[in-house]
Formats: structure tokens, C-alpha cells, sequence
């Protein structure tokens, strides 16, 4: 038998499983982190009865609605209203292949790893539309629109925000990217305009406050999720969160300096001690920017849907032109070195 | 050429669809169920449907997507200009400008039009 062969299936179903029992978690993390922290704001106690604290209650949930009766609306179309909750889930999770946890702790290393995120996790309009279209409802075939109008719209500007970053550094791989900000600095110094641009399109992207225009729940009652019950809507949930997990993990490796912690590097930190040192970085700065997240929802109202598409193309996308040009043109001027 | 990369696409793609079916059907065999009448009905607000939902739409939505698709290709070649930028130089930034304005002049047109406007 072939070892090498050998290694490769056994690293291969390892990451698989790994990063598919990671979105379980990562999901009842956040919803805990949502109902606790949205509490303390608003001086409320939150959950405190299911474990200490009650932690466990976003788990509890999960199993309730593990549990709950899955029902299909008569005039629904049966096959995609099944598929699309699949669609969305397979856009977050598919993205999580190339999330850069540490170093030598990145699934598929791809040498196209942004595009691959962007194209991938850009799948999950399809999703929500379809999910929209199916249930046969116009609370949710208008929320699948407007999810597919915004998300649509804020993904130029969020790709378009890249570009300079990816001017800089000469590479579309995000391990050297990260290796380029651990010689240069991190990100955030270079392209502060970028930064901005990302942020404000991933939470659009994501769906968050102040962008939640898909599920807009005094408005369009919870947009496409509307006609979901069970574990269907469970898998809704969960693309969401996963999605939000993910759209910070990417931030923090674009802008953020990714497993780098903010002193240098311990040079003596190799093998499997660095994997680890560069996993707890990259966990909590990610963390930090889904509590800032839960801390946007806590405050900030709804913008107003005729607003939020003019602001994308009008102010975002001609802002990250001008940005992309300027570091481009600093980077031939100043001869910047790249990867 | 190595392809082990689109092999973890492609599994990683199998092993998450058999998590999904795997749990809607794992779901399904512990729930009961029981079938009401109401329980088929679309939820508006209690109210009940007046015509077809799947009806015409606003134009609105349909401009975005247009747009957007004029956009998202160009993206793709922005990123194949971004990688290059050292090698071609301020040859590069020109062309990929006038490339840009040209596709800029589109925006600018519909913006004219109101089409970016939500109605």
C-alpha cells in the first residue's frame, strides 16, 4: 500500500470532519454570544437556567429544534424548498476550506484562495432566492428579492476591496498573505479604506444589523425563512452563523494580520506548538469581530432598503476604485515588495 | 498537474450534503408529525392569500442583476491585473483604467437613468 496515498485520504477526512463538526459549535457559540451579550446591553439577565450561567441554552435550542415537526406548505415546491436550505448551508461551509486557522492548518491551501472564497460564498444568493421562490409566500418571495438585490450589490464593493490588499502583497493564497503582513505589518495600516469598504460589505453580505434587510422581521416577517420549520430553518441558521464566523475569521486574515499575534512571532514556536499558538490567535480576534457584530446589532437600527442599494453602488464601489488605483500606482511608484 | 485541491472541493462538497440530508433525515424520523389543514397554509400575517404568489415582480430587482453581472466579470479580471501589477507596470494601470472607465461610463449610465434608485 501506497503510504503517502494513505496520508493524504487520512489528512483529507481529518480536515473534512474537523470543519464540519466546527460549524456545529461555532453556530450555538454565537447565538449564546447573541443572546447574552444583546441582554447585558439592554440590562435584561439573558438566559441564566440551562447550565451555569446558562450556557448551554443556544445547545438546548439546537436539539429542540433537532426535534421539531418539519412542515411543508401545500402549495410549496417540494424539491427546492428542500434544497435550498442545502445551498446556503453548502456556501458557508464550502468556504470554510480555505479559512487560514494557523500555519499548516489550513484545509485546502488553494493558490486562488480569495477567489475561491468569493465565488463560493457568493452561492448562497442562490439559496436564499430559491428559498424565497419555493415557499410560496410573499413575505418570503419579497425577502429572497431583496436578499438577492443587496447581496448581489455588496459584492462588488466587497471584492473590489480586496484588490488592493492583493496589489500589495502580489499573491491570491491567504498563507502568504499572511506571511506578507507578518514581514510588513498587518494589513490594517496599508489599506485603511479597504478595511472600511470590507466591513461595512460583509455585514451586508452576511445579512447583519444594520443590513438585515433579508430577514427584516417587522417588515417582511423573517423573509425566506418564513414558511421553515425544523431542521430545515435549523440549516438556515446555521449557514447564517457560519457565515458570520467566517466573514470575520476572513477579515482578521486579510486585515488583521490573520494567526500573527500582535508581538512578533516566537521564532522557537514550530510544528505543532505554532499551529496551536497561531489557532488561539486566530480564534480570538475572529471572536472579538463577531462580538463586535453582536455589539452593531445591539445599536444600530435598520437602514432603509432604497438607501442601503444606494450606498454600495454610489459611495462603496467608486471609493474602492479610487482606493485600488492609488495603491496600485504607490505600489509601481514606491516599488512596494510583494510575496 | 496536481488536482488535489479540486479533490477536497469535491469531497468536502459530498461529506457536507450527507451532513445535511443526514440530519433533515435523522430529524424526520424522531418528530412527529400530524397533518392539519392550516398547518399548509402560507403564513401572512393571518390574513389570507389574495391571488397568486407567483406573479410578476418589480423591475428593480432585475437591474441589480444585470449590473451585477456586468461587474462580477470584470472582477475576475481585475484579480488577474492584480497579481501582474509589478511586472506590467504603469502599462498595466493605464490599460486596466481605460478598461475600468469604459465599464464606469455603464454605471454612470444607469445611475443617470435612476435606475439605482429603489422604487
Amino acid at each position: 500500500m501506497d503510504w503517502e496515498l494513505l496520508l493524504g485520504i487520512g489528512r483529507f477526512v481529518l480536515a473534512t470532519t474537523l470543519l464540519l463538526l466546527l460549524t456545529v459549535p461555532t453556530a450555538f457559540i454565537i447565538i449564546q454570544m447573541e443572546m447574552k451579550i444583546i441582554a447585558q446591553m439592554n440590562l435584561r439577565f439573558g438566559p441564566n437556567r440551562i447550565g451555569p450561567r446558562g450556557i448551554f441554552q443556544s445547545t438546548i435550542h439546537g436539539f429542540k429544534v433537532l426535534a421539531k415537526e418539519d412542515t411543508v406548505p401545500d402549495q410549496a415546491d417540494r424539491s427546492t424548498f428542500t434544497l435550498a436550505p442545502w445551498m446556503v448551508y453548502m456556501a458557508a461551509a464550502m468556504s470554510m476550506l480555505v479559512i487560514p486557522f494557523a500555519p499548516g492548518a489550513v484545509a485546502a491551501d488553494f493558490n486562488i484562495g480569495i477567489v475561491y472564497f468569493f465565488a463560493v460564498l457568493g452561492l448562497s444568493v442562490v439559496g436564499l432566492l430559491v428559498a424565497g421562490w419555493a415557499s410560496y409566500n410573499k413575505y418570503s418571495l419579497l425577502g429572497g428579492l431583496r436578499s438577492a438585490a443587496q447581496m448581489v450589490s455588496y459584492e462588488i464593493p466587497l471584492t473590489l476591496s480586496i484588490v488592493g490588499a492583493v496589489v500589495l502583497a502580489g499573491t491570491l493564497n491567504f498563507s502568504e498573505l499572511i506571511g506578507w503582513q507578518l514581514e510588513n505589518g498587518w494589513l490594517l495600516i496599508w489599506q485603511p479604506i479597504g478595511l472600511g469598504i470590507f466591513y461595512i460589505s460583509s455585514l451586508a453580505e452576511v445579512n447583519r444589523t444594520p443590513f438585515d434587510m433579508v430577514e427584516a422581521d417587522s417588515e417582511l416577517v423573517a423573509g425566506p425563512f418564513t414558511e421553515y420549520s425544523g431542521m430545515r430553518f435549523g440549516f438556515f441558521f446555521f449557514a447564517e452563523y457560519v457565515a458570520l464566523f467566517i466573514m470575520s475569521g476572513i477579515l482578521v486574515a486579510l486585515f488583521f494580520g490573520g494567526w500573527l499575534a500582535p508581538w512578533p512571532f516566537p521564532a522557537q514556536l514550530t510544528g505543532f506548538a505554532g499551529t496551536l499558538y497561531g489557532i488561539f490567535w486566530f480564534f480570538l480576534k475572529t471572536y472579538i469581530f463577531v462580538a463586535i457584530a453582536v455589539w452593531l446589532r445591539a445599536t444600530l437600527p435598520r437602514v432603509r432598503v432604497d438607501q442601503l442599494m444606494g450606498m454600495a453602488w454610489k459611495v462603496l464601489l467608486p471609493l474602492a476604485l479610487v482606493n485600488l488605483f492609488v495603491t496600485a500606482i504607490a505600489v509601481v511608484v514606491f516599488d512596494v515588495k510583494g510575496v | 498537474m496536481d488536482h488535489t485541491g479540486l479533490l477536497y472541493v469535491i469531497g468536502f462538497a459530498f461529506a457536507a450534503t450527507t451532513f445535511v440530508f443526514g440530519t433533515i433525515l435523522f430529524s424526520w424520523l424522531i418528530t412527529h408529525r400530524r397533518k392539519r389543514p392550516q398547518k399548509g397554509l402560507p403564513y401572512e400575517s393571518g390574513v389570507d392569500t389574495i391571488g397568486d404568489t407567483w406573479s410578476r415582480f418589480g423591475l428593480a430587482f432585475y437591474l441589480y442583476a444585470l449590473l451585477f453581472v456586468a461587474f462580477d466579470v470584470e472582477i475576475i479580471f481585475v484579480y488577474l491585473w492584480a497579481i501582474t501589477v509589478r511586472s506590467l507596470e504603469f502599462q498595466g494601470i493605464v490599460l486596466i483604467g481605460i478598461f475600468l472607465v469604459i465599464l464606469m461610463f455603464g454605471e454612470l449610465y444607469a445611475w443617470k437613468k435612476g435606475d439605482l434608485r429603489w422604487q
